[in-house]
């Protein structure tokens, strides 16, 4: 066997090693990454369901429901429903029409952001003027 | 009695040569696995990073659609309450029951701009309980389905 054989197999399969171990490493990168993103939204889907059955409840054990105006200024002060996971930025906001409110939830981390609304009306959180 | 081939090259036969050769192949081989698992590798990624980005788009279409539903349940309650006992092909300007305010238009309750789309309410059935809304993603075929109750309370739930 002729040292060229040699050269140029060793040189083939180093390059072919390089070339390889770059692309598992973007590829692990990127996996992890994958994983932290999916493990967001699931503590985003979370912290929504979370919103929502506390609203409920509260709905459900006050004895009469409130003025709407009144129950979304209740939903922005409320300090359960302000509790966050520690992954997650969350800001509350009133809509314009004041008969509702925006929950953002933010992630800088893996730059994911959610927005949905929320209605006292539809949680039976609230009851509006006029309405039996 | 043994016949014996002639020879066709004499170097052929050297020693040198006869045992060697095997180390190019081989490395061509084993590149070639290596590279090839790589790149499997990189498929599987790419595949995960495209079902994430769909989810991420179903995740939007799924807060536009319930805060959508969120919002026509309240203006029901609300300024178009009298449009609760009227199915949807009946929320045309001039039409309305006698209850509403002559000047009522129902039309901005048909679309509903949400963050990064619309949202088209495709069907409103009133029940005696109080009624099934349909949403529809502007731009998607994707439907959901919302019962709304009005007695004792004022709830809606996402019809599965």
């Amino acid at each position: 066997m002729s040292l060229i054989e040699w050269v140029m197999a060793t040189g083939v399969f180093l390059s072919a090693g390089a070339c390889s171990l770059q692309i598992w490493a973007s590829s692990a990168k990127a996996t992890q990454q994958l994983g932290v993103e999916q493990r967001l939204l699931l503590q985003m889907d979370g912290q929504l369901l979370r919103l929502r059955a506390h609203w409920l409840q509260v709905a459900a054990s006050q004895p009469t429901p409130m003025e709407c105006q009144a129950a979304v200024d209740w939903m922005l002060q409320d300090p359960l429903a302000n509790q966050a996971p520690a992954e997650l930025a969350q800001r509350f906001s009133r809509l314009a029409d004041g008969l509702g409110m925006a929950v953002v939830l933010r992630s800088e981390a893996a730059n994911l952001e959610r927005r949905r609304l929320f209605t006292p009306a539809a949680l039976g959180l609230c009851v509006a003027e006029g309405v039996g | 009695m043994i016949h014996r081939f002639p020879k066709v090259c004499d170097r052929c036969a050297s020693p040198g040569l006869g045992e060697g050769g095997y180390a190019l192949p081989l490395a061509l081989a084993g590149s070639l696995v290596l590279l090839l698992t790589a790149l499997s590798t990189l498929s599987t990624t790419l595949h995960g990073r495209r079902l994430l980005a769909s989810e991420r788009s179903e995740r939007i279409e799924t807060d536009a659609l319930a805060s959508a539903a969120q919002q026509l349940t309240a203006a029901l309650q609300g300024p178009y309450h009298c449009l609760l006992p009227v199915s949807l092909d009946q929320w045309q300007p001039g039409a309305l029951p006698s209850t509403c305010p002559p000047a009522l238009d129902p039309t901005p309750l048909k679309t509903s701009a949400q963050w990064r789309g619309q949202v088209r309410l495709v069907d409103w059935q009133p029940s005696p309980a109080g009624g099934e809304l349909r949403l529809q993603w502007v731009g998607g075929s994707r439907q959901q389905r919302y019962a709304l109750t009005v007695d004792p309370v004022w709830r809606l739930r996402e019809v599965v």
